[in-house]
């Protein structure tokens, strides 16, 4: 086929593949894949729903004033101005209208269902005579109140206050802030508060920055034109997702100038063109693009985590063209395709080897790593193929190509130092020795850092506005939560109620904050009708009642109402449908969540609970889950983080085995293995001695310094015999290193913590493996004296 | 009602008559009102039990002589209704007054009387009328009508106005010894 044939007929398959991946393509995360062990992925998918609810979407803005007054306007005009926007789906700033009214037509012909949780032992002693005098002296002095008028209706039908209890627990959901003129305000009356609920998921950046950029905007018409100074303070985990994306993208835009600067440095130094650039990256890119299309094909879905760890490893691929662009520019005479061929053994086998790396991935019991290891293997099948039989047509025979003098001088230079270190193999072999023992001296001070917050970088002014809102407002927090699971959502009412009778009962001794529960809206069928039969099993209340009230002074006939509405059918109990299809679905919504197949209660705590304190208090309880999203994160980050090194040495051993089935020796094969041993101990070595703890990224990192290590390893070996070739393989690793830095290393530049670890391991290791490559020499046999040159 | 706009503070002892229909007998109470402009209240009953409704302007407390946790009235529509009447009243506010009700007012020699019928629905619901009654800036008697027949009727005595409150008798009137809002 001819080269205009070939470079047709990728350019037409690039084109498709590329418009497929737009049309088709839809990134998705989802973390149960990359969770062990079935009962994790049951508390996986909760998390999941919890990172995208109510909860989390909400944001809470508090606007301040020298006088409450002028907040109040202020929030009121901001919440005008916001209430219609298309990312606000609601938008509170007081009580609901008339939840008293909703709450009255639910649950007042309901009252007997909900009157105690303990109604066997409770109700003989709510009606024995001295408790209802009591309760009938409590009425009258009810009455004296400014809420008598409204008291008064209730107590003639309702005199024991069984509706009264319902209300009482339907206020512990409410946010502990006054009202103003129907505008919450804080405790302290400095602040108005606002409750937005945004349309978007939190981490949605792009609608979150629009909305946060017109409500700032808002706030500054309102500031502008206020007589009194005004200050506006905000929480909500969007607001950490949008300054996190701004702050990444300036990082990143920087770093990718240095980056491609010196890239550019680099290709127009050594290979004056920049189109030697553009060629040495397409393969990888190639790569990472099918990989991308066979996982969508044959999965039908490609996930984020996946993509992103995926096409960093294929980074490796950018060895195998700078190899070939390397011997193409100092081998004038020969052709590309002349070039490739030779070369073919030595790309396959650092492409096998690569690959045998990433089997490891695949042998874990993580769905998700599996899907990296595919996708990893098929991204770098591609990438070499493309080196191998596309980048030649885009070269052509380049008759007539000079060579560009610096890669000549700096290839014979390299050359010519690795003689030296060849005459010296005793004193190399020595300083390897030497620095093997350094590494493992250090080893031992490793440390590991598993906690994902400190590779958020979040940022500390917005971490203290958060910290001073939330303490006004005293909101819970979405990442600590009990789970009451069940097979739909009546089992998990059913669990719920022995939930929050244990959380109240440490509530109560201080065990514990206070909490948020569906209990308060919901029990379930069996103790509403425990508590109804209770009630009726009590023959004489009427009169019982009617006593008590006659002696604290009220007429006889006043309860007439009461007796009359005791012989009329109870209507049925309350359960989660009729609930949720009530005007008061939207509290229930956020505390009982629809898994598909199951169904969780939820209660969400507020204040500093120890979770140690929370399992205690719920232990033996089945199917109910405390979960703390920060040490469930830690914890599968931790079983990542080990998982990852664990396949390193899985992988370790296929490499070797390729290395020994290609080269059928043992020195060979060693000899290309080694240096990224090395190269490995010498990394964590130089981490451990500078005190940096290592993470999840500091490891992924190692896997990609591994597979270059065994690269460079495999091109010397395959050119040691040959000084013109070895020459300019010496400088393919020079080059590749090069490149590798300014791709990867700058990242070490980075502000956030894990682009500083990709980059500090990647820089770190890729020096590291050019510097120990002439370690593969000590394992070679002594080769021939250099021909002068 | 110009007159009581001007005042510096007022403080009055009353007599209360309650007359619901679900109790045999009239409640009573006595006790002691102070009104601070333009926004803060309490009004205290020695008799028969002791209780304290504090008003410090939206902030509405009530504790009894059972001395539990201050009950916050604030979120009750009705009662913040029901109390805030008597900051306009005091205030004598007569422009909220009249967005409020529907005021009728006669004066003659022996003193002045403000009808009062409320506009807003939910506020119907439970009030048809409060009177008002008094001579010179004082008002000495108010009376308020539930649309169930219920009626209380308030005696003010020994009115004294422009009184002035220094900061610590200001602390102690309106002290609520702990946070007004519930949980």
């Amino acid at each position: 086929m001819s080269d205009r044939a070939i470079r047709w007929l990728f350019a037409t398959a690039a084109v498709g593949f590329g418009l497929y991946a737009v049309t088709h393509l839809e990134v998705s995360t989802d973390v149960t894949h990359f969770m062990p062990a079935e009962s994790d992925a049951e508390l996986a998918v909760l998390a999941s729903r919890l990172s995208d609810s109510e909860l989390t979407r909400t944001m809470i803005l508090t606007v301040g004033a020298p006088e409450i007054g002028t907040a109040i306007a202020s929030a009121r005009a901001l919440a005008d101005a916001l209430r219609d926007h298309p990312e606000v789906a609601s938008l509170r700033s007081g009580p609901d209208a008339d939840p008293v009214e909703h709450v009255y037509r639910l649950y007042f012909p309901r009252r007997y269902y909900f009157l105690s949780e303990d109604p066997e032992r409770e109700l003989p002693e709510l009606l024995s005579p001295a408790a209802l005098r009591l309760r009938a002296r409590e009425v009258r002095a009810s009455l004296e109140l400014p809420t008598a008028p409204l008291a008064k209706r209730l107590v003639a039908v309702d005199p024991v206050g069984a509706f009264q209890r319902i209300l009482s627990r339907l206020r512990t959901q409410r946010p502990p802030l006054d009202t103003v003129d129907g505008q919450f305000v804080t405790l302290d009356h400095r602040w108005a508060v606002i409750f937005l609920t945004t349309r978007a998921g939190a981490f949605d950046s792009k609608p979150q920055a629009r909305l946060l950029e017109d409500l700032h905007a808002a706030f500054a018409k309102i500031a502008a034109v206020s007589p009194r100074p005004l200050l506006l303070e905000a929480s909500g985990a969007n607001r950490f997702a949008v300054a996190a994306e701004q702050s990444i993208r300036r990082d990143v835009h920087s770093i990718v100038a240095v980056s491609f600067l010196g890239v550019a440095a680099v290709f127009l130094l050594f290979f004056r063109s920049l189109r030697f650039f553009a060629l040495a990256v397409f393969p990888s890119l190639s790569g990472i693009l099918f990989a991308a299309v066979a996982m969508r094909v044959a999965l039908g879905r490609v996930d984020g985590v996946t993509l992103a760890f995926g096409a960093s490893l294929i980074g490796v691929a950018i060895d195998y063209p700078i190899h070939v662009l390397d011997h193409y520019r100092l081998e004038p005479s020969a052709s590309a395709r002349a070039i490739v061929a030779r070369l073919r053994p030595s790309l396959v086998l650092g492409a096998l080897t690569t690959m045998a790396s990433f089997v490891g991935l695949a042998l874990t019991s993580f769905p998700g790593f599996r899907e990296i290891g595919l996708f990893a293997t098929l991204g770098m099948a591609a990438a070499l193929g493309v080196t191998l039989f596309v980048l030649p047509a885009f070269l052509g025979a380049g008759r007539g190509r000079g060579v560009p003098p610096l890669a000549l001088r700096t290839a014979r230079a390299l050359g010519r130092g690795l003689d030296r270190l060849d005459a010296r193999r005793r004193l190399l072999a020595l300083a390897l020795v030497a620095g093997a023992v350094a590494s493992a001296a250090f080893l031992p001070e490793l440390r590991f850092d598993d906690d994902l917050t400190r590779l958020m970088s979040l940022d500390p002014t917005l971490s203290a506005e958060e910290e001073r809102v939330r303490e006004r407002v005293a909101r819970e927090e979405s990442g600590r939560v009990v789970f009451a699971l069940g097979e739909d959502a009546d089992e998990a009412v059913a669990r719920n109620d022995a939930v929050a009778a244990r959380l109240e009962a440490a509530r109560r001794e201080g065990r514990i904050g206070d909490f948020r529960s569906l209990h308060a809206l919901l029990w379930s069928r069996e103790l509403q009708e425990r508590s109804l039969r209770a009630w009726e099993a009590v023959p004489d209340k009427a009169d019982r009642v009617a006593s008590a009230f006659a002696a604290e002074g009220f007429r006889p006939e006043a309860l007439a109402p009461f007796r009359a509405d005791l012989a009329a059918p109870p209507p049925p109990p309350l359960d989660a449908a009729a609930l949720r299809d009530s005007p008061l679905r939207d509290l229930v919504s956020p505390l009982l969540l629809d898994l598909g197949d199951r169904a969780a209660a939820v209660t969400y705590l507020r204040g500093p609970t120890d979770p140690a304190v929370l399992g205690e208090v719920l232990d033996g309880l089945e199917h109910v889950h405390v979960f703390d999203q920060r040490t469930f994160m830690n914890a599968i980050y931790k079983e990542f983080r080990t998982t990852t090194l664990e396949q390193i040495g899985v992988g370790c051993a296929l490499v070797v085995l390729v290395l020994g089935l290609r080269y059928r020796r043992w020195r060979p094969a060693l000899a290309a293995f080694l240096p990224s041993l090395f190269v490995a101990g010498a990394t964590l070595a130089a981490f451990a001695a500078a005190g940096v703890p290592l993470n999840l990224l500091h490891v992924t990192s190692l896997v990609l310094v591994m597979g270059m290590g065994v690269d460079y390893g495999i091109f010397i070996v395959d050119s040691a015999g040959d000084r013109e070739h070895l020459d300019a393989t010496l400088l393919s690793l020079l080059l590749s290193c090069l490149t590798t830095v300014f791709v990867f290393g700058t990242l070490a530049l980075s502000e956030h913590a894990a682009l500083r670890a990709i980059g500090a391991t990647t820089g770190i290791g890729v020096l590291l493996s050019f510097l120990l490559a002439p370690a593969t020499l000590v394992l070679l046999r002594p080769r021939a004296p250099a021909a002068a040159g | 009602m110009a007159g009581m706009a001007g005042t510096s503070g007022v403080v009055a002892r009353f007599r209360e008559v309650k007359r619901i229909a679900l109790l045999s007998e009239p409640l009573e109470s006595r006790g002691t009102l102070t009104f601070v402009p333009p926004d803060r209240l309490a009004r205290v009953t020695t008799e028969p039990s002791e209780t304290r409704l504090v008003i410090d302007g939206d902030r509405f407390s009530f504790r009894d002589a059972t001395g539990g946790d201050a009950v916050d009235l604030s979120a009750n529509p009705i009662a913040r209704e029901v109390v805030s009447n008597f900051i306009v009243l005091f205030n004598g506010d007569l422009e909220e007054l009249s967005r409020r009700y529907e005021p009728h007012f006669t004066s003659g020699p022996e003193g002045w009387r403000l009808e009062l019928i409320p506009r807003d629905g939910r506020l119907r619901e439970f009030i048809a009328r409060v009177t008002l009654s008094g001579r010179g800036r004082a008002i000495e008697r108010m009376e308020l009508l539930e649309t169930g027949g219920d009626r209380t009727t308030t005696w003010f005595e020994e009115v004294r106005t422009d009184v002035a409150f220094d900061d610590e008798d200001l602390a102690r009137i309106f002290s609520t010894r702990d946070s007004a809002a519930p949980r």
